[in-house]
């Protein structure tokens, strides 16, 4: 089972999420804000971080950076969430520290497909 | 049935983290906050393994340990201890001695977690860890150690308290950053921006705009109600609106208040006010923008005025050319039949002189056009109605009085039209009038002005509507003209004559529109 950290301080964005992937076989955590995701993060290693990008206090950004300080979060691949609207979110995003992005709204038909692919993307190769 | 698990954590987040796992990999769980609670819970409800953290308030992980393991009914449970990152060697030693199954550290995939627990579950009770007698001196010892690594797990608790307070520090500084960003453009904003309190309607801040229109600076604004800043009832109307803004929970778009500032005077506001709601929907702060539209409703009036002159222009203008072109046509006709050359002569004249009386008119509509009808001069009124009345046909000799020697009168030139009006309805109805006289007095409105003939005058039935816009005869539309020309300049006009003895009308010019020069009267 693939264990995925959820950044999001949003109901309706977090239980749309979770009900997609938890149908997949995927265990979703949820953190509601940056100190929570990076407290999850320095307690658990997780497959893959999934980041909202507007967060209330820490934006998704910083909260990118701060991750990536934690040893173990090094090789794990942080995917943002995009607002589609936004047009330089996806450059800051990178820039930050995430692998990639996924736009929203989300589409639930790909957005396991877009998961599964980020989830190889992961820097240590290994594969189960 | 699936193993029960007690999880032991003072940090809710973390209590959340591993509930969760645990739960997505089949296990029940329940859990505690300390090892107080633990033993208290375990003791009703015996779970099939226990996991938790070292420190933690009230009881911390060791002693619960300690005496979990000398506990009868506790020492088979597994005992897991699951602590925070790079714990020292000795640290899990110790944990360990006090017959510990497992020391695990943070952080760890779950799958390891779990397969750890399992592992532990399945042997449990097979590799009982019975706890043997222990001397004074190994319990000293034991104590001691325990002691170094609170001391440890507490130093290192400090360096991350200190590292969260730089951290926490740099937020705080970019925040600062923000603040100090979002102000200037609040700052900026042209318009009046402030914000109240939505429980009691006091101001909280109030941007640069703002200050320069009621007068204060903020600091003395701040705190402040509109009931400190404004007169009663302006102050009653702003709060009203306030508290309809708040209670309906929408934008309220004020088209036009008049607010009493303290250097500007009154000024006319376009408000708009927000409500600025919480997470649960509960007003917080009202919001308002303000524009001062003074100078706009100003230039709109003056707009409006013009307009209103020039439409009454066209009116008169059109009025008269439609006379002088009836009478034209009489004349015409007239030489049509006349058999002499020389009545024909006399009547070619007549027609010449009102076809340049037309053209004159004509020119002085294209003139009033270029100089814009709003403009005021002072005006010599009494050589001015002499000429208007020099301007009238008569059939039969009528004679003007004019005392008004001296009085000048401060209006748009158009006045001469009110003057021509008024004599030219005497000559032309008054039948029996002789005479017109003008003359004036000062009273405490202003100077009053009477035009009085010696004619017929205004039948008691007719009085009340001299001054309508229609009233079958032609002449009478003069008097709509007169009366809504005079009212655009601030003047009055009243008729007092008594039928039978003449027409009488009082104008009233307002003090300031008027002076007197010369020898009359004296004043200036």
């Amino acid at each position: 089972m693939k264990n995925i950290l959820y950044i999001e301080d949003n109901d309706q964005n977090f239980y749309l999420v979770h009900y997609i992937l938890t149908a997949q076989g995927y265990l979703v955590i949820r953190a509601r804000d940056g100190r929570e995701g990076i407290n999850s993060a320095m307690n658990t290693i997780f497959d893959l971080i999934l980041l909202d990008i507007q967060l209330p206090g820490m934006d998704g950004y910083a909260t990118a950076r701060e991750l990536r300080k934690i040893p173990e979060v090094a090789d794990i691949p942080i995917v943002a969430l995009t607002s589609y609207a936004m047009a330089g979110d996806r450059e800051k995003a990178l820039a930050a520290g995430c692998t990639g992005y996924i736009e929203k709204p989300i589409n639930p038909k790909t957005f396991t497909e877009q998961i599964r692919s980020h989830l190889h993307t992961r820097g240590d190769g290994v594969e189960e | 049935m699936t193993a029960i698990i007690l999880i032991v954590d003072d940090n809710s987040q973390n209590l959340y983290l591993l509930e969760s796992i645990l739960k997505g990999y089949g296990f029940t769980t329940i859990s505690a906050k300390n090892g107080a609670e633990a033993l208290e819970i375990a003791s009703k409800n015996p779970p099939d393994l226990i996991i938790t953290d070292i420190l933690m308030p009230v009881m911390d992980g060791f002693e619960l340990c300690r005496r979990w393991k000398k506990d009868e009914q506790f020492q088979e449970i597994p005992f897991i201890f699951f602590t925070a990152t790079y714990t020292d060697p000795r640290d899990e030693r110790f944990a360990l001695s006090l017959g510990a199954e497992r020391y695990i550290t943070k952080p760890q995939k779950p799958e390891i977690l779990i397969g750890i627990i399992r592992d532990v579950l399945l042997n449990a009770g097979k590799e009982v860890r019975a706890q043997p007698e222990t001397t004074f001196e190994e319990e000293m010892e034991s104590l001691r150690e325990y002691n170094e690594v609170l001391f440890r797990k507490l130093q290192k608790k400090v360096k991350q308290l200190e590292d969260e307070v730089v951290r926490c520090n740099r937020i705080d500084e970019s925040l600062r950053e923000s603040e100090k960003f979002l102000h200037t453009i609040f700052d900026q904003i042209p318009n009046m921006v402030f914000v109240k309190d939505a429980s009691d309607l006091r101001f909280v801040r109030f941007n640069k705009a703002g200050e320069d229109l009621i007068g204060y600076p903020r600091t003395e604004l701040i705190g402040k109600t509109d009931g400190d800043l404004f007169p009663k009832e302006q102050a009653a109307f702003f709060i009203g609106k306030d508290r309809e803004v708040l209670r309906n929970k929408i934008l309220q778009d004020i088209p036009e208040e008049t607010i009493q500032t303290r250097l500007l005077g009154t000024r006319i506001l376009h408000t708009k006010k927000i409500p600025i709601l919480d997470e649960s929907e509960t007003p917080r702060y009202l919001l308002g923008i303000s524009e001062d539209i003074t100078e706009r409703r100003r230039a709109e009036e003056q707009m409006k005025l013009t307009n209103r002159k020039l439409e009454l222009m066209t009116e008169v203008t059109y009025q008269d050319i439609q006379n002088k072109i009836t009478a034209v046509r009489g004349y015409i006709e007239l030489s049509r039949k006349s058999e002499g050359e020389e009545k024909c002569g006399e009547f070619i004249d007549k027609e010449t002189e009102i076809l340049e009386s037309i053209h004159n008119l004509i020119r002085k509509t294209k003139d009033y056009q270029q100089m814009g009808v709003n403009i005021s001069s002072w005006i010599p009124l009494e050589s001015m109605i002499q000429f208007q009345f020099s301007q009238i046909s008569q059939r039969q000799k009528v004679s003007l009085h004019c005392d008004l020697k001296g009085l000048l009168i401060n209006s748009d030139p158009l006045i001469e039209r009110v003057f021509y009006n008024i004599m030219h309805n005497a000559v032309h109805h008054g039948q029996t009038v002789t005479t017109i006289s003008l003359t004036c007095r000062e009273t405490g409105e202003g100077m009053v002005l009477i035009c009085e003939d010696d004619g017929v005058g205004i039948p008691d039935g007719e009085k009340a509507h001299i001054f309508d816009r229609v009233i079958g005869g032609k002449g009478a539309f003069g008097l709509f003209f007169v009366r809504e020309f005079l009212n655009l300049a601030g003047m009055k006009i009243t008729e007092t004559g008594l039928p039978g003895k003449g027409a009488r009308f009082e104008i009233t010019i307002p003090a300031g529109a008027y002076r007197l020069s010369g020898t009359a009267g004296g004043e200036v």
